[in-house]
């Protein structure tokens, strides 16, 4: 599967149907104490139209948490004043965002060549800033997707509100 | 990882950032007379690790590109409301040569300059 920016693209599912062969094969392996370890991942399944793969899950909840910060108004000598932000860009908001990038291969013995590559400028979040002098700074968010694990991705999309408020949202 | 590097590069080289500016402007209705001169880009990185390794493994590929106050990174759960606009927690340069991987890599971050002609926004340069 590619994506617009012609980039390999990866979406992994696990569904309850994975996680209990996975508890199969470890158990059958003599491995029965590693569950654990999966234990704790949301599952999802991609013939359900109202569900999200694992990756997606992290990344959209990482970018949450970050946000969140960044949204809170911050006036301050030093940081200037928080002003508007896109968490989640449209990409047809994006100007040109395709673009052909000359690049040279990275080989140690052959003599280095360019190559024309298409890149895609997509990011997952933007933020303009009030600076102190009264100027405006682009800030722009990019998630580390290498680096989500998701197991803690379940952790943080745990509701912020104490047990308490929530129940008297509900009554 | 690397390509989305070079994305922000070329958008940066082609001039593409006062368009993201401008537009940005228009949408918000944000006083910016001139994009090109009173606005600034910066690229973060924001992950959910806190480990040196991925943090070094991570720079290390933005290094060799030579931007060194373009691309910084931090851990998500450095990440506070009260942090997050500090300039305390994002990493660059001259913060990650104590756990460079290599070292030629140490060496790169030692003696690139911190600035490529991109321009910073103020709260980090504090």
């Amino acid at each position: 599967m590619t994506n617009p920016g012609k980039r390999p693209t990866a979406i992994y599912f696990l569904s309850a149907k994975n996680k209990e062969h996975l508890r199969a094969y470890l158990t059958t392996h003599g491995k029965a104490d590693q569950y654990e370890d999966f234990a704790v991942l949301q599952t999802s399944d991609k013939d359900d139209s109202d569900s999200f793969s694992t990756p997606t899950w992290c990344t959209r909840s990482a970018l949450l948490r970050s946000s969140c910060h960044w949204s809170r108004p911050v006036r301050t000598p030093l940081t200037g004043s928080y002003s508007v932000g896109d968490h989640q860009p449209r990409s047809a908001d994006i100007p040109d965002k395709d673009l052909k990038v000359d690049l040279r291969k990275r080989r140690k013995t052959a003599p280095q060549n360019s190559q024309a590559l298409y890149r895609h400028f997509n990011p997952d979040g933007v933020a303009m800033l009030r600076e102190p002098s009264g100027e405006y700074s682009l800030n722009i968010l990019e998630t580390d997707n290498n680096s989500n694990n998701p197991a803690t991705c379940a952790l943080s999309l745990k509701p912020s509100l104490p047990t308490t408020d929530r129940a008297s949202l509900r009554s | 990882m690397r390509a989305k590097f070079e994305a922000f590069i070329a958008y940066d080289r082609q001039g593409k950032f006062e368009k993201l500016i401008d537009m940005y402007a228009r949408k918000y209705l944000l006083e910016i007379s001139n994009p090109k001169t009173s606005a600034c880009a910066t690229f973060f990185v924001a992950s959910t690790t806190t480990t040196t390794t991925a943090g070094a493994i991570r720079f290390s590929r933005s290094a060799s590109l030579r931007r060194a106050k373009q691309f910084l990174f931090t851990s998500l759960t450095d990440c506070t409301a009260d942090t997050i606009l500090t300039g305390n927690i994002w990493m660059r340069g001259r913060e990650y040569r104590d756990i460079a991987c290599t070292p030629d890599h140490r060496d790169h971050l030692v003696t690139a300059p911190d600035t490529d002609g991109v321009g910073v926004p103020g709260w980090v340069a504090k």
